[in-house]
């Protein structure tokens, strides 16, 4: 008999060798990678026999086996598709197998007490969270005021797969008035995904397909023309130093006001007039992130 | 019931429960698996029942001591704003009790970081995390922060919070909880106090609910000019969101004062009146005394003896009467000693653990039935005596 048995996993071993690809990838959620690749998994990757998968901290994974059996995967660690290919071949369980499976992992699972290992009980935070860790920004604000003409870069990164960048008329509820795809991670020209738009307050988010998001930043459009005027109503009281001192106080103080775009633009002025000030350029790389 | 007090028989056949607990014990399965009761009160204590229904603590004072701010739905610019017109009333302790998960703009996050760092007497909460005994944290300004502590509590996940861990150790690190390190700040000697006793965990003596603290909305600080700030001089602010709504679930956990003590509940209060109930506890060396092993296991070996004298005597002389006789000891025996355990940690925070004396005195009726097929063996091979022998009961 475990003769048939050995006969038989080897001849779906081989099978499974011959086809090669072992899983397509279907759903991924936060960072994995799998071994010689450092690319983070997307939705239609294919994984083969000799791949480990990597999972980090708070991801999971959705699996496809080649007979279309699914896999899910959401406890972090390294798991070799070798082993987990056996898992497709696995036959789902009758009514009684369950039971007594249920009554016996039940049977064999101690409740420890949180008096004596608080360790394995200490999932209750008591402190109220702000912020969200869904996107990361390379420009960390929730505010923007931008010109109509724009072309302002933001990066960032996120767990969302399949995601979109959306401008809404409203902080909360309402239809999106702009979508735009985006990947995990990717930068946004805001100028461009404004440029439809009439001066005015719109709300902006990056949002999974499924919904999942952040809450709404703030964008102000201004008109061209009106722009200008209040860059220049900002800084004419600005008291006049060297050329790099002068260019951080403007890009301090129009980051302070919001004008993120025109904060760049003087930040990448202080540096370039004085590339050895390292308060210049922590600033600026603080400010303005391109690898995230 | 007393004349087989004293008798070789009593005296073995106690031993001899006590002995199949300490087998049972040794079994290492969880036998509440089809026991729906048990099932559902996993996360109940009965201890608990002296908060919720017998008002332990009810009606103190209010604690002027701890001044709490509600931060509503301020952002980090009015946060920073708020701690620093609260600091500059010089008060004892600032306990920020607020996870930053992430940077958000940098003119916002420098404000914050600037308050957190003029002030020594600022304590920042963060979120420990310990996943198969490896530690780690997650957010975002606290690593630049000089004081911080975890504001995570001990218990079920999502169940009530009895316990504390004032200080977490692991790997040669020890790590402070939010409450202990405020506490360092503003009671110094209580803290060392609370260090000395060495505990993994302390069981929260909850003394006031949320209504009982002095609560300051923190957008009044920062736009009513005539607001007085005296009112944090010398005092434990801790800074957090208090929701309006007793349906919001935002930083709310379930506590032993929850009246509904059983079921489902919604969670009765905010972490921030958890944290100000240990920093109270801490400073008023007012801590839940549990009482040692050993003491619970003479209770349960003194009260099993008892139960034993008096079964035996049914059991070989009204033995017609003996599982209804027993059947409703065990019941008033439970009814007294939930009172007595109730009843010295109401009075005397004592915690007492009545578990064994239970499982000893539920056991005791199977026992003796053993016993009496033992010695009737040892009897007949050995020529063992016993009360039983002569005894005609069946």
């Amino acid at each position: 008999m475990k003769f048939i048995y050995v006969f038989l996993l080897s001849f779906l071993l081989q099978s499974v060798n011959a086809n090669d690809i072992s899983f397509i990838v279907y759903h991924v959620k936060g960072n994995s990678t799998k071994t010689n690749s450092k690319q983070i998994l997307k939705k239609g990757d294919q994984l083969f026999l000799k791949d480990v998968l990597i999972l980090k901290d708070a991801s999971s994974v959705v699996l496809i086996c080649n007979n279309y059996k699914i896999i899910q995967l959401n406890k972090k660690g390294n798991y070799s598709i070798a082993t987990l290919i056996q898992q497709c071949f696995k036959t789902s369980a009758s009514y009684s197998s369950s039971y007594f499976k249920y009554v016996w992992n039940e049977l064999t699972h101690t409740v420890g007490k949180p008096e004596k290992k608080p360790g394995d009980f200490m999932k209750n935070v008591g402190a109220v969270s702000r912020g969200c860790t869904d996107v990361v920004y390379g420009m960390h604000t929730d505010t923007i005021q931008l010109s109509t003409n724009s072309k302002l870069l933001i990066h960032f990164k996120t767990f969302y797969n399949n995601g979109y960048a959306a401008i809404y008329p409203e902080l909360y509820e309402g239809a999106a008035l702009i979508k735009q795809k985006v990947n995990l991670t990717d930068s946004i020209q805001i100028g461009t995904l404004t440029k439809t738009l009439t001066p005015g307050i719109y709300y902006w988010q990056i949002v999974a397909e499924d919904g999942t998001s952040c809450e709404r930043n703030y964008i102000k459009i201004w008109d061209q023309k009106e722009y200008k005027k209040i860059i220049s109503f900002l800084l004419k009281d600005l008291p006049v130093s060297t050329p790099a001192e002068t260019a951080f106080a403007k890009a301090f103080l129009l980051e302070e006001n919001k004008f993120n775009a025109e904060a760049l633009i003087w930040y990448k002025k202080a540096v370039q007039l004085n590339p050895s000030n390292q308060t210049y350029q922590q600033s600026l790389s603080s400010f303005y992130e391109t690898k995230l | 019931m007393f004349k087989y007090l004293f008798k070789r028989d009593t005296i073995f056949a106690t031993m001899m429960v006590f002995a199949v607990m300490g087998l049972l014990a040794l079994i290492p399965i969880n036998t509440h698996v089809l026991d729906p009761i048990k099932m559902a009160l996993q996360d109940f204590d009965y201890n608990d029942l002296a908060y919720s229904k017998f008002n332990k603590n009810a009606n103190p004072s209010i604690d002027t001591s701890i001044v709490v701010v509600n931060i509503g739905e301020a952002d980090r610019t009015a946060i920073a704003s708020m701690i620093q017109s609260v600091s500059a009333a010089k008060p004892a302790v600032i306990g920020v009790d607020i996870l930053f998960n992430e940077p958000k703009d940098s003119f916002s996050d420098s404000l914050l970081l600037t308050a957190f760092n003029t002030d020594n007497k600022i304590v920042l909460a963060y979120n420990l995390k310990v996943e198969d005994d490896q530690v780690s944290s997650s957010g975002f300004l606290y690593h630049n922060v000089a004081s911080k502590g975890f504001a995570n509590f001990v218990g079920e996940e999502g169940g009530s919070i009895r316990f504390v861990a004032p200080f977490y150790k692991s790997n040669d690190e020890t790590y402070e909880s939010f409450a202990a390190a405020v506490s360092q700040k503003a009671h110094p000697s209580a803290y060392d106090a609370l260090k000395k006793r060495n505990k993994v965990t302390e069981t929260v003596n909850y003394t006031r609910s949320a209504g009982d603290y002095i609560v300051v909305d923190g957008e009044t600080i920062l736009k009513d000019s005539n607001f007085n700030h005296t009112i944090f001089k010398n005092k434990v602010v801790l800074m957090g969101f208090i929701s309006g709504s007793q349906y919001s679930l935002e930083d709310k956990h379930f506590t032993p004062l929850n009246k509904k003590s059983v079921g489902k509940t919604i969670p009765d209060m905010e972490g921030i009146f958890i944290h100000a109930n240990i920093i109270q506890m801490v400073k008023n060396a007012d801590y839940i005394k549990n009482s040692s092993a050993w003491i619970n296991w003479m209770i349960a070996a003194l009260l099993g003896w008892l139960h034993m004298s008096l079964f035996i005597s049914y059991f070989i002389e009204k033995h017609i009467w003996f599982h209804l006789v027993a059947k409703i000891a065990q019941v008033l025996s439970a009814i007294l000693f939930i009172y007595l355990g109730l009843l010295f940690y109401y009075k005397w925070d004592i915690r007492i653990n009545l578990t064994p004396t239970f499982i000893a005195i539920i056991l005791a009726v199977d026992v003796l039935y053993f016993y009496e097929a033992i010695t009737a063996w040892l009897h007949k091979r050995f020529g063992y005596h016993s009360l039983f022998i002569n005894a005609h009961h069946h």
